[in-house]
């Protein structure tokens, strides 16, 4: 955010700067240019990187120090791991989707790839974006985090897709005041209101679990005795009747575990 | 003043532009989580530990508890006669029994205390078995005619089985929970039949399996991508395709593994 800040200050003052100094600035600048250009949101994108990898570090100390109290894993009825591999294959199916910025409509955002990490114990997932507001681009560094969402389906099991960076990856100039204004924007939008935009996942995890079979019945031919000397001996067909012992029961999530290989879902028969 | 600015905002610029500090913070906190990444996967057990792209596993001390549940008070099998072809009992010059009618032929079993446990790879059960047998047989024996009540008893005993996992179908599990010890219901039917003897009809082979069904394993084939994306709202529909599939019985659980092909379809 100091970049941006100084990026807002520094239209503030260029406005206020009198001809004279602005004379001045004209023989400064171009010789300064060249120090003065960076990746303008390469602070960000990196503050931003930090901001996930302490998330991400927290969680992990988290799991860790569960799996040495014996807590992990947790009391169980039911366990279901699905690994990142066929996440990514789920989520393959949002690439080249465009959404538009909610706080700017004119520029529209394209998912070009996402996938989830291997890193630590936090469902990272990288996405592949850009920008574009007519000839101006800009690729975006954009990070989410799989977090359980509600549905209204009671028997779905889903993840929301959670921004927690989106940032720019965009060079300019100190005079490129269009450029400076499309960082601006960027960097402006809320990451709650993109959230919104973002897929959720139905797991496939069934909540309604059932087990047993209905009542059923069959036919069975005993021998009843065996032939004796002049006799075939006899049979009996027999009409065997099973009961019902099917039941349902519903399973409450209790646990998410995420490891380096994939999630680990576990739950509780109720 | 304001030239002063200007090259102050300039310096500004520059020092904003510094990165190095978070360069190091973010090798630190990479390091960290590694560190950790490989702690946890040194100490994660069994539990965690991954083959396929997708386990379900299901506890057989839940499965022990259903079989509690569905055998109390007693889990009760019965069986019916339907017809019979050939005569039970029959001696030249003297006469012949045979069953009549048929639906007089009952047979009942019930299993009581049912629980499970794990030996090895496969799930065991044990249980109090209960079983009554019972026939009507028609006699023909020197021109007299009657009938007869043959019936029997089986005192209450205690039984053991195995559950038999089948290849799962689906999502689902079959088993048949069948008995071992003893391999099969002793139980018989005896009546009295004059000239003709006493006769004992067997009906061991009347009920094989105690039971049959299938265990859900907790997954679906399929699911949803809601993409609420502006301003053209998607949705995908993931199916499922498993291969590689293997279940078995592992650390007291109901163990499925499987690899996943999936595919995608705009929905």
């Amino acid at each position: 955010m100091e970049t941006l800040m100084h990026n807002c200050s520094l239209r503030v003052i260029l406005r206020r700067l009198h001809w004279r100094e602005a004379i001045i600035s004209s023989l400064v600048l171009p010789l300064s240019i060249a120090s003065t250009s960076c990746n303008s949101t390469e602070r960000e994108q990196k503050q931003a990187q930090l901001n996930v990898l302490n998330e991400t570090l927290s969680a992990s100390r988290s799991t860790l120090e569960e799996l040495k109290a014996g807590k992990l894993p947790p009391a169980y009825d039911l366990h279901l791991f699905l690994s990142h591999k066929s996440i990514n294959k789920v989520l393959a199916a949002v690439e080249n989707y465009k959404f538009t910025l909610p706080n700017d409509p004119s520029i529209m955002v394209t998912l070009k790839s996402l996938s989830i990490s291997n890193s630590g114990a936090l469902p990272t997932v990288t996405m592949e974006a850009s920008a574009v507001r007519g000839e101006l681009s800009a690729d975006m560094y954009a990070v989410a985090v799989l977090v359980p969402a509600k549905t209204a389906d009671p028997d779905a099991v889903s993840f929301r897709l959670k921004l927690v960076a989106f940032v720019p990856k965009l060079k300019w100039y100190v005079l490129e005041l269009t450029k400076i204004k499309f960082v601006e924007v960027l960097l402006s939008a809320e990451i709650s209101r993109i959230t919104n935009r973002l897929p959720v996942i139905d797991m496939p995890v069934s909540k309604l679990v059932s087990w047993g079979a209905p009542a059923s019945s069959n036919s069975v031919t005993i021998r009843t005795s065996d032939p004796a000397p002049g006799t075939d001996g006899s049979t009996l067909e027999m009409k065997v009747n099973y009961p019902s012992t099917e039941t349902t029961r519903t399973l409450a999530i209790t646990n998410y575990i995420f490891l380096s290989s994939g999630i680990h879902i576990f739950g509780v028969l109720k | 003043m304001r030239s002063f600015l200007v090259i102050s905002m300039l310096l500004v610029g520059v020092v904003g532009c510094t990165t190095s500090n978070l360069d190091k913070q973010i090798e630190a906190k990479k390091a960290e989580i590694d560190a950790i990444a490989r702690e946890l996967e040194s100490k994660k057990g069994q539990t965690f530990e991954s083959t396929h792209d997708m386990h379900a596993s299901l506890r057989v001390a839940t499965i022990s508890a259903w079989l509690q549940s569905i055998s109390s008070p007693e889990f009760v099998v019965t069986a019916v006669g339907v017809k019979k072809i050939g005569d039970l009992a029959y001696k030249g010059g003297i006469g012949k029994a045979w069953i009549e009618p048929e639906s007089d032929t009952k047979l009942r079993l019930s299993l009581a205390h049912v629980s499970a446990g794990t030996g090895g790879s496969k799930i065991t059960w044990s249980a109090n078995l209960g079983a009554s047998a019972e026939s009507r047989a028609r006699f023909d024996v020197l021109k007299v005619t009657g009938n007869v009540k043959c019936d029997g008893k089986l005192p209450g005993l205690h039984v053991d089985g195995t559950l038999v996992l089948e290849p799962v179908v689906s999502t689902k599990a079959p088993y048949v929970m069948s008995l071992t010890n003893p391999p099969s219901i002793p139980i018989v039917a005896s009546c009295g039949l004059g000239q003709l003897g006493t006769y004992s009809m067997p009906f061991s082979a009347a009920v094989k399996d105690i039971t049959s069904g299938t265990f859900d394993l907790g997954f679906k084939l399929q699911g949803d991508i809601q993409i609420p994306l502006e301003p053209n709202p998607a949705k995908y529909h993931y199916t499922l395709l498993l291969k590689d599939s293997e279940v078995g019985v592992i650390n007291g659980n109901i163990d499925y593994r499987t690899n996943l092909d999936i595919s995608l379809k705009p929905k």
